[in-house]
């Protein structure tokens, strides 16, 4: 069996090599391994920062910095193999460290950070696990070769910051890359996260990309499976830190856990599932920390069974903002002018409702995006007499209801807004796509909590 | 539209040639104003902003063996450096096909769509191993790839799926994509001549490759199916997806025998099971053609076989397949 794994972020940390020598030694030789590392937690936020940082000219801090990530990483070296290889180690990342050290300093120099220069620092954290973590494994006794998403043949668009994969530039390029190594036994490590345009230039993949690095991977060499290692047992019903009794949920179907990667299931990037859903390849969501515990699995097979609902999630921190306006009445083309000033500020729309009365329109955003979305508006379409006004409601948060056993089942709606209500809480703003996979209502932010308790019970998601 | 050409064997010059006596009427029909600004082989390249004369790059290749000896030649240039130089909007690829990477080609085909410019190629090597990889670069920079040239030699297989066909569903692609096996076949079924014989006459009538053994093995046939089935329905398959086999082993007995029954053994390339090997049709069947002949049928809904015959290669047919893409470039693109 082929098999990409994929560790996060607090995997990686303090003696996380080690740990990832254990699960991967056990499915050696019979299986082909391919391990994708992110870096270790925290330390992509440290490198934008240190970019930005370089642009404002601050040399000194270059340089202490550039120690610290030294350090770090051979801090993982020394808690997994001791002292003693402690220099070789050094070698390598002190070697990593110029590479990166030249970039600041050209940032510095220059005064100027485009997003080309930032997507190369930002992905040095992945280029320090890949390198430094296949040294770790090798003398563990793996044979590990540690790569970049560039050398592994990860190629992109040229989206620096969010690049989207091409996956059969991709297929092409890593077959040659990392085929080789697998015939030979050997384990690819691979740095997630980054890939490289087709002229060679780094490009990072957005946030918990390393989830769609592994899976890129899947797809491209026909692995038969892809493992998510990360830090909780799966995708939960709830979050466990709102609902005590959420459970790891077994089963998902692609489409279910899309709607959850969106609507902000941690665990998963959100087009981490684009490469793997066509090939079928079915995908595990497990905790390094808790190898035999429960997990999820993906897959392709969408099984309706007695669990409507599959999962509850919350997004805190959003906002509504409503448009009145009477000459919308019967008038076609206001909501797309409504629509297109809000796209205009760059804001990703949450949800979004209008009533068949059409005097009003509620789109539910981001609370950061709140006030730019607000003055576009008046002063876009108030001014201009196309909106009567404007309201905003911030301290929002939105409850999503996930599951594809939703379709075609009645009684679910009023099943959600029932227990909502019978614990006193009033729901603002209700919105179902025509998927029938989600039904998203928000709520006032202190009624969050137990707005999602409410539908974790009356859907008796904590039991079996 | 300016157009770079590399490879100057027979497709290349004969493009060439075309391109320059035609170019009134490439004007006055379809407003295309082609200029070939530099030609390119082994030894080197030709370049003129304003055009290389196709007098001097063919009397430079005769007399000493390369196009860089002409006026505006340089020795020793390569196609890289010549694409990272040269303004152009086309390049168009002649050269021959590397079925074990593809290269050089590959990589000039990613140099010219990495430097936005359109490209166009009669080698089905870097199609046949990178179709999916290298149409996907290709849309995600705005250009475009256009590859009549590969199956057929002008013989427009390719547009009748994508063109005259378009809207229908095609369920399947079945054919003799290969001139120089069907000749061999056709020999050995008429006169009895053994393969050896029979292939020796296919090269001294210039039928046959170089190397006739990528014809032989049905390699040159199953990378034509990759890209025909590809192409007409919408698949993402590489070489390493057909299964293939040649005329290893076939006798003349074999084809006597075969025809007594009212049959004839064709190499046959097929969409359904991705494979190209040998294989029975009815004599009366349009796909039992003679001589060099290719012929491809084409399984439409609604419509049942449709069926298309002609030479399947060939510098000036060739040249004449690539001519129709520039055309169709030129018709999609913004004037300058």
């Amino acid at each position: 069996m082929r098999i990409v794994m994929k560790f996060g972020g607090t995997s990686v940390r303090g003696d996380g090599f080690r740990r990832i020598h254990e699960i991967v030694s056990r499915h050696l030789p019979e299986n082909q391994v391919v391990v994708v590392v992110s870096a270790i937690k925290g330390v992509t936020d440290e490198l934008i920062d240190a970019a930005h940082r370089a642009r404002r000219g601050d040399e000194r801090e270059i340089s202490e910095f550039l120690d610290r990530l030294v350090d770090s990483y051979m801090e993982l070296v020394e808690v997994s193999l001791g002292r003693e290889h402690l220099n070789e180690a050094f070698g390598i990342a002190s070697k990593l460290k110029r590479d990166l050290e030249r970039v600041l300093f050209g940032i510095m120099y220059l005064g100027e950070l485009t997003p080309r220069s930032l997507d190369y620092v930002a992905g040095y954290g992945e280029t320090f696990s890949a390198k430094v973590g296949a040294f770790i494994l090798s003398k563990l006794g793996l044979e590990a070769v540690g790569l970049t998403g560039k050398e592994a043949g990860i190629v992109t668009d040229d989206t620096f910051g969010d690049a989207r994969i091409l996956l059969n530039a991709t297929r092409y390029s890593a077959r040659r890359a990392i085929e080789p190594l697998l015939e030979a036994g050997k384990v690819p490590v691979v740095g997630g996260f980054t890939g490289a345009t087709q002229e060679g230039v780094m490009t990072t993949l957005g946030r918990g990309g390393s989830d769609y690095t592994a899976t890129a991977l899947g797809a491209a060499l026909d692995a038969d499976q892809v493992w998510l290692w990360s830090d909780v047992d799966g995708i939960m019903t709830a979050d466990p830190r709102i609902v005590p009794n959420a459970r790891t949920v077994p089963e998902l179907s692609y489409r279910e856990a899309a709607e959850l990667a969106v609507v902000g299931a941690k665990a998963l990037h959100p087009r981490a599932l684009e490469p793997v859903w066509d090939a079928g390849i079915p995908v595990y969501v497990r905790n390094t920390f808790n190898p035999n515990g429960p997990y999820t699995v993906i897959h392709g097979k969408e099984e309706v069974n007695e669990k409507v609902v599959k999962a509850v999630s919350l997004i805190r921190e959003a906002g509504i903002i409503t448009v009145y306006g009477p000459s919308m009445v019967g008038a076609p083309g206001t909501a797309a002018k409504v629509l297109e000033v809000v796209g205009s500020t760059g804001t990703n729309i949450m949800m979004i409702a209008q009533s068949a009365s059409e005097s009003n329109i509620s789109i539910a955003v981001r609370r950061t995006s709140l006030d730019k979305v607000y003055s576009a508006l008046e002063r876009e379409l108030v001014s201009r007499g196309v909106l009567r006004s404007v309201e905003v409601e911030d301290d929002v948060s939105i409850v999503a209801v996930v599951g594809a056993g939703m379709k075609g089942t009645p009684g679910v709606s009023a099943k959600i807004f029932s227990a909502v209500a019978e614990r006193g809480i009033n729901v603002i703003m209700v919105a179902q796509g025509g998927s029938e996979m989600n039904i998203s209502f928000a709520v006032k932010a202190e009624d969050a909590d137990e707005a999602v308790r409410a539908v974790h019970d009356a859907f008796r998601l904590g039991e079996a | 539209m300016r157009i770079v050409l590399a490879g100057y064997g027979n497709v290349g010059r004969s493009l060439h040639r075309m391109l320059e006596e035609r170019r009134r009427e490439l004007l006055r029909r379809y407003s295309m104003d082609a200029i070939v600004v530099a030609v390119i082989d082994r030894g080197g390249a030709a370049v003129h902003w304003k055009g290389v004369p196709y007098s001097e790059a063919a009397a430079a290749k005769d007399s000493e063996g390369t196009v860089a000896a002409g006026v505006h030649g340089r020795r020793g240039v390569t196609v890289l450096d010549l694409l990272d130089e040269v303004e152009a909007d086309v390049y168009v690829d002649t050269t021959l096909p590397n079925f074990t990477d593809g290269q050089p080609s590959l990589s000039y085909m990613e140099r010219a769509i990495s430097r936005r410019m359109h490209v166009v190629t009669s080698n089905k090597a870097p199609m046949a191993l990178a179709m999916p990889a290298l149409l996907e670069v290709a849309e995600q920079k705005g250009v475009r790839l256009l590859y009549s040239g590969t199956v057929g030699g002008g013989t427009p297989f390719l547009g009748m799926a994508s063109e005259a066909l378009r809207g229908n569903r095609i369920r399947a692609i079945r054919g003799v994509l290969n001139g120089t096996t069907n000749y061999v076949l056709h020999r050995m079924e008429t006169e009895g001549v053994s393969l050896e014989e029979a292939l020796r006459e296919a090269r001294r009538l210039g039928y046959a490759e170089a190397d006739p053994r990528i014809d032989l093995s049905g390699l040159d046939s199953a990378a034509k199916l990759v890209i025909l089935a590809n192409h007409a329905m919408g698949s993402n398959y590489t070489l390493s997806d057909v299964r293939y086999s040649g005329l290893e082993g076939v006798t003349p007995g074999d084809l006597r025998e075969a025809a007594k029954r009212g049959k004839a053994l064709r190499l046959l390339a097929d969409s359904r099971r991705l494979r190209v090997g040998l294989e029975e049709v009815d004599s009366r069947s349009p796909l039992n053609v003679p001589a060099n002949l290719n012929s491809v049928e084409f399984e439409v809904e609604e419509l049942g076989s449709i069926y298309l015959i002609g030479r399947g290669a060939g510098g000036p047919e060739t040249a004449a397949a690539i001519m129709r893409d520039l055309v169709q470039l030129n018709a999609a693109q913004p004037r300058r």
